[in-house]
Formats: structure tokens, sequence, C-alpha cells
């Protein structure tokens, strides 16, 4: 089985790094984290389009978190059915209605959010 | 010309109260029947309307049958009829100037009236009301007379609340006439004249034409005497002359001719204030009624005066008055006559026949109290004497100055009655000014109170505003700390990435730990700056939320689960300001580090607690405790291990506590803190 393919939008590129790293010692597949959300969706125009997305709410392009994960939404609507987004530290409420995996705060780089994302990754 | 005024204003009062019946035929008839009638209510009644149709020429006459006419009530037990004949009493007394008689024949009427209301007898009850009603409007016209005005006023409406009550408009008339002369008296004409023409209406109303012309004659008066507008007053009488004509009332005529000559004398149309009075003459002679003879003969002569007419015929004149007057027993016309003689014969230095004619007019004038008479007299003998019996001038001198002086008084009486009445108007008028300035006043209030609650919601409206600002500001400033916090948190979280991408590359084990030891200590603080821009409260962090975030972080860091090191909290609720909360975390963080690193070695199980709480003496007490191997079982301790110690002694020191190993199961540390900010 191909290692999962995660997308990460981090603007800041040593957290990026960092998070690629701690991803890819988790066994996840990473392409080049992007820095600003208007790069994400034409990700998904690819052959292979990425099995998950963890994203930053705050960016430094004009889309923060929550916008792109719209527009990647309203681009790919079997993304909603079939994958699970995780966008780090967003607020709540905004992200409701986009049925995102919000996580608060930071990353739990540990078994269980390995087990998490593996998980949600099967249902796809 | 006063003095016509006067009997003027006089004889319309008592028009008012007794319309004119009719001539001297009525009298000679009724005379006549007299004696042929049984004594019982005819026989008063014509004995009533004797007295009536005497009113205006013999009052003595008038009187006697109002005397035979009351004993014949009584003697009959007629109440009705006694107090009517009392009321008509009054009347004649009045006229006849004897106002304590009149009072006390008025007085009771108004006693048998009331009785006979308390009985109301239903058959006679109107009549009974309207007698009523006509004493008191007598009664108010008594005051009147006594220049009461105030008791006037109050009988006076009494007297038309009354005749409303019973239906006697014509009593209302009189009641209302009396109440216009007041008015025009306190100078109110236009009052005055809208009660003239309430009456006016009041008569038309009753299809009274006497009334009618009436009313007109009397508007007439108060234009031309009060208003000194005797051409509009003169279009009054004209009506008023052609009603009476029409109705054939020519003793009425006569009345308005007077009037009529009157008004063309004040307007200077001497000639034909002397055609109308000697219209008035003739009239009054064809009806032989020697009142109105006298009035119209008395004005004449005041005429003839100013149109100084050959000294004969004013002598002739002046004596035929003094005969009339004689005969009606006119005292005021008689008056007027002497004064006159007696002017004349001085203007033509007869000082005998003036000073005669003069010396008559004293015991009259001082007995109808015509002080202007007494005094001319007075004078006019003073200035006969003068220089032919120095003792009488100078008797006629000291009686002229004291009589004078009296005049004087008189007038100041007068004076002070207009000041009492000017004074009342202002009184009238300062209540006015004082209910204006109230409503001044109240209107300041109103807007100073408006102004004040305007000036209330725009200082309410600019503290809302400034509150709103400083809430914005406020807000605002929250939102850069929060921001602050944030990056700052970046900033420690793009340390701590750093420090784990550096430690990807580290071989050496103490090296590791160290750099690894170094970015939980970033990871620590870094959650602290988190909490603070996540939390409700800017400086404080919240304690229970940050240590479970800390803890799970470790257990990360070191690659622990539940499955094998578990931590447990006892916790108070603490919010610490973040000076104490960042320390704290740093203690906390290397006691659980020390804790995860040495208790549980070769895979043990256990459980790390983790206590906080405020002790009695307001001391912060932290405590670690872990079920592992204890200070004995542990490995020695690396150096990185006893940097993690004293900086656990370091950054207790800063918040005034001691760590304060415990030996027991495991190994624990308690820490008590003294300077701590709690929020």
């Amino acid at each position: 089985m191909e290692k999962p393919h995660i997308l990460i939008v981090e603007d800041d590129p040593i957290i990026a790094a960092d998070l690629q790293d701690r991803l890819e010692e988790m066994g996840f597949r990473i392409r080049r984290p992007v820095t600003i959300g208007e790069e994400a969706p034409a990700f998904f125009d690819e052959s292979s389009p990425p099995d998950l997305v963890i994203m930053d709410v705050h960016l430094e392009g004009e889309w923060d978190g929550i916008e792109t994960a719209r527009r990647i939404l309203e681009k790919h609507e079997l993304m909603r059915v079939h994958r699970s987004y995780i966008v780090n530290l967003a607020q709540v409420e905004e992200i409701g209605e986009l049925n995102l995996h919000v996580g608060k705060g930071r990353i739990p780089f540990n078994k269980n959010f390995r087990n998490d994302l593996m998980m949600r990754l099967k249902s796809a | 010309m006063k003095i016509i005024t006067v009997f003027i204003s006089l004889a319309i009062l008592l028009h008012f109260s007794f319309p004119t019946a009719g001539q001297t035929k009525p009298i000679d008839s009724l005379m006549a029947v007299l004696p042929k009638l049984p004594e019982g209510p005819e026989k008063i009644e014509v004995l009533s309307r004797l007295l009536k149709l005497h009113l205006n020429s013999d009052l003595e006459k008038a009187r006697s049958y109002g005397h035979q006419a009351a004993s014949l009530s009584k003697k009959t037990k007629k109440d009705l009829a006694l107090a009517s004949t009392y009321k008509d009493l009054g009347v004649t007394h009045i006229i006849a100037t004897n106002y304590d008689s009149s009072w006390q024949y008025y007085q009771l009427a108004k006693s048998g009236f009331e009785k006979l209301l308390r009985q109301s007898k239903d058959d006679e009850g109107d009549k009974i009301g309207e007698g009523y009603a006509g004493t008191i409007t007598n009664i108010g016209n008594w005051y009147y007379y006594q220049a009461k005005l105030d008791s006037a006023i109050l009988y006076l409406q009494q007297g038309i609340e009354l005749s409303e009550k019973y239906n006697a408009l014509k009593v209302k008339a009189n009641a209302l006439g009396t109440l216009s002369f007041i008015y025009m008296d306190q100078a109110k004409y236009d009052q005055s004249i809208e009660i003239q023409l309430e009456i006016l209406r009041t008569f038309e109303k009753l299809g009274d034409q006497e009334g009618t012309s009436r009313s007109y004659q009397g508007l007439g008066q108060i234009y031309c005497d009060f208003l000194n507008k005797c051409d509009l007053s003169l279009t009054y009488y004209s009506k008023a002359l052609g009603i009476k004509k029409g109705l054939g009332n020519e003793r009425g005529e006569a009345y308005v001719l007077v009037l009529m000559g009157y008004a063309h004398e004040k307007l200077l149309a001497l000639d034909s204030a002397e055609y109308y009075y000697e219209n008035c003459i003739k009239l009054a002679e064809k009806t032989a009624d020697k009142r109105l003879l006298a009035d119209g003969l008395s004005a004449l002569t005041e005429v003839w005066k100013k149109k100084e007419k050959p000294y004969q015929q004013r002598i002739e004149i002046a004596q035929r008055l003094i005969q009339v007057a004689k005969e009606a027993g006119y005292e005021q016309a008689l008056c007027s006559a002497y004064s006159q003689l007696g002017t004349i014969y001085q203007e033509q230095g007869d000082f005998e026949k003036s000073n005669y004619y003069f010396q008559q007019v004293i015991p009259l004038a001082e007995k109808l109290k015509h002080y202007s008479y007494l005094e001319i007299a007075f004078y006019k003998l003073y200035t006969n004497y003068k220089g032919k019996d120095p003792i009488k001038a100078l008797e006629s001198l000291e009686a002229y100055l004291v009589n004078h002086d009296s005049v004087a008084n008189a007038e100041r009486f007068r004076a002070v009655e207009d000041m009492s009445t000017k004074y009342e108007t202002e009184k009238k008028e300062a209540t006015i000014v004082q209910q204006e300035t109230r409503l001044e006043q109240e209107r300041v209030r109103f807007w100073l109170i408006t102004g004040i609650l305007a000036l209330a919601l725009v200082g309410g409206t600019l503290l809302f505003r400034l509150t709103r600002q400083l809430r914005k500001r406020n807000e605002e400033k929250e939102f850069l700390i929060k921001e602050i916090h944030h990056r700052v948190k970046n900033n420690l979280q793009v340390l701590s990435s750093l420090l784990h991408l550096q430690s990807r590359h580290i071989k050496d084990e103490t090296a590791l730990d160290a750099v690894r030891e170094g970015q939980n200590r970033v990871e620590a603080m870094g959650l602290i700056h988190q909490k603070l821009y996540m939390g409700d409260k800017l400086a404080a962090v919240e304690m229970k939320d940050y240590l479970y975030n800390l803890g799970d972080t470790l257990l990360d860091s070191f690659g622990l689960d539940d499955d094998r090191v578990k931590i447990i909290y006892h916790l108070q609720p603490l919010h610490l300001d973040v000076d104490t909360a960042i320390p704290l975390g740093l203690i906390i963080n290397e006691l659980v580090t020390n804790s995860l690193k040495y208790a549980f070695p070769d895979g043990r199980q256990g459980i790390v607690e983790i206590s906080l709480w405020k002790n009695e003496k307001e001391q912060l007490c932290l405590k670690v405790a872990d079920n592992g191997v204890g200070k004995s079982g542990a490995p020695q301790l690396k150096s990185s291990t006893s940097f993690g110690t004293n900086l656990v002694e370091i950054l207790s020191k800063k918040l005034k506590g001691k760590p304060e190993v415990e030996n027991g199961e495991g190994y624990a540390t308690l820490i008590k803190f003294e300077n701590y900010k709690s929020v």
C-alpha cells in the first residue's frame, strides 16, 4: 500500500519542515508544503491528489485556512465525503459547517494521533 | 351734567324693575274701581298696581298704596301678596332714597318668599320664585346704590341664577342691567355692553318690545355717557324711540327724548339738544308726568345757560321747574332749579334774590347729599356777601371751605374708590402677571429640565461613545495583546520546531537529551502564550487546561502513552498571572520530565500526580509525585538532570518557594510558593 499523501499548508517554513519531518517519521508521504492557501486547490487537479490536508488557519495569502478549505471543497465535492481535513489552530465555530476536523492548539504527535489519521484515511 | 346722568341712570334702573304700565288713564280707572272692590286678592292686586304706577310720579301715594296692600294682605292672610308688597315698598323707599327703610322691607320680602318657598305651593310656585328672584335682585340693586359692589354682584348673580331657575326673564334682565352698570362703574365697558346685548336678546326672545327698547336705551347710554360715542348712541336711541312710538308709550318716548337731547348736548349740537328737550317737555306735559317734565325742564335750563339765552326766559323756565318739581316732590330737580336761579340773579347783579335761592339750595343739597350743589351755593353766597356783609361772607366762606373739604373728601372718596377699582384691576393684573410669571417660571423650568435632559442625553451619548470608544480601544488593545501572544507563541513554536529538526541530526545521547529538554521548555512556554491568547483572560492562565496540555506534550515527547504512564491531576481552579504561570510551568515541566525520564525505567508502568492548591496560609502549593522507582532506584544523576534540578531551585526562588523532596513510594517534590499572583 502506498503511503498516504498529506498536503501541508503552512506559511512558516520551519514549522512546515518540522511538521513534514514528524509526519514522514509517522509514515506519511508529504508533498512539498505550500505556504499560501491559493496554491492548494491545484494539487487536487493532479493524477494523485492529496489524501489529507493539514493546514494552518492563519496564512499569509489572501485566503486563510478556512477560505482555502472552502475553495478546495467547492472544486472537489467528493472530497467532502472521502476526505477529512485537519486544520490546525482553527476557530471552531467557523469551521463547523465544513465538517472539518479541527485541531485545537498543537498537534499531538503521538501514537493516538497517527492512529486517528490512519483511521480517517481508511474510511475515505 | 353729572346730575342728569345720575338721574337718568337711576330712572333706567327703575324702568327695569318696573316696566311702565301705562299712562294716567289706568291710574284713574284703577282709582275709580278701588273703593268698589271688596277686601280680597283683587283689591290687593289693584293697590299693588297703583303703587307701581305712582313710583315715577308720586312716591307718597305709592307708599300709601303699599301700606294699604300690606295690611289687607295680612288681614286676608295672603302671604305671597304680602311678600310682593314688601318688595314693592322696598323699591318705593329706595327711590325716595330712604335706604334704611328700603332695606327693612327687602328683608321682610326676602324672609316672606323664603318661607313660601319652603312651603312650596305648586300652584304659586313660579310666582313665588319670580318674586324671590326679584327680591334678591333688588337687594343687589340696594347694595349697588350703597356702592358696595362686591355684595351687589353677589346678590345680582344669585338673582340671575334664581331668575333662570324660575324662568323669570324680566327679573334676569333687571339683574343684568344693574350688573352692566356696575361694570360701567368699573370701566369694564366691554362686559357692560355684552350684558346689555344679552338683555336685548332676552327681551327680544320674550317679544317684549318695551324691554327691547329699554335695552337699546341702555346701550345708547353706555356709549354716550361712558364711551363718549354719543353719535353711535343716537342710533340706539332712535331704535328705542321708534319702538316706544309704536307702542304708544309717550312717557317712554319722552324719556328717550331727554337722552337724545343729552347726547346732542354732549356733541355740542345745542340747538338739536334744545329741540329734543322741548319735545320731551311737550310729551311730559301731555302725559302729565311731572317727574319727567322736571327732567326735561332741568335739562333745558342747562342748555339755555350754555346758549346764553336771555335771563328772563331762563328765569321763567327755572321758576316753572321749581313749581313742577315741588308738585312731583322731585327734590333733585328742585335743587337744580334753585341753583340755576341763584346763578342767574347773581349774574344779573341781584344779590338779594341770588342769596335767597342759594340759601334754598343749602338744606336740599345737604339732605340729598349733593355736595357739588352745596359747594356752589356756599361759594356764590360768599362772593355775594363779599364787600357787603363781611360776617356772612366769612360764614359762607367757612362753610364753603368746610364743604369744599367734604367735597374734596367726597372726591377723595371717589378717588379712593377709583383707586380701589384701579387697585383691584391692578391686583388682577398683578395676578395675571404673577400667573404669567409662574407660567414663565414653569416654562423656564420646563426648558431647564428639557435642557438638562438634553444635556444628560448628550452627556450620556458622549459617555456612551466614550465608553464605547474606550471599550473599542480596550478591545483593540486586547486584540493587539492577543496578537503579540500569538506571535510569541508562533516564534516559540518555530524555535521548538528548529530544536526538533536539529535533534534529528544529533547522535550524542547527552546532547540529544539537552536539545529535547530545551525543546520541551520552549513548548512549555509556548503553551502559556497559546493559553493566553486563546483564553478569556488576557493576563491570566487557566492552570488546569494548561497543565493538561503540558502533560500531554511531555508524554508525547517521551513517546509515552496512557498505557504506560498516566498523569493524574489534582488541581484547584486557578488563574495565575503570566509572571507566575511561566516559572511555575517551567518548574512543573522539569519535575514531570524528571519523573517521566527516571521513575519508570524498562517499560515500567506508573502514575505521575500533579497537585496544585492554595493552603490555609495562602501559599500556593505544588506537588509532583510519582509511584516510580524513587530516588534510590534512580540512575545516577546526569548533568542535564542536575541542570533541571537547578532550574527548579532558581525558578522557585523567584516565586519564594523552596523545593522539599518527600521520600515515599516513589519520588515527590513539594514546593510552597509565597510570591505568586493569582487573578
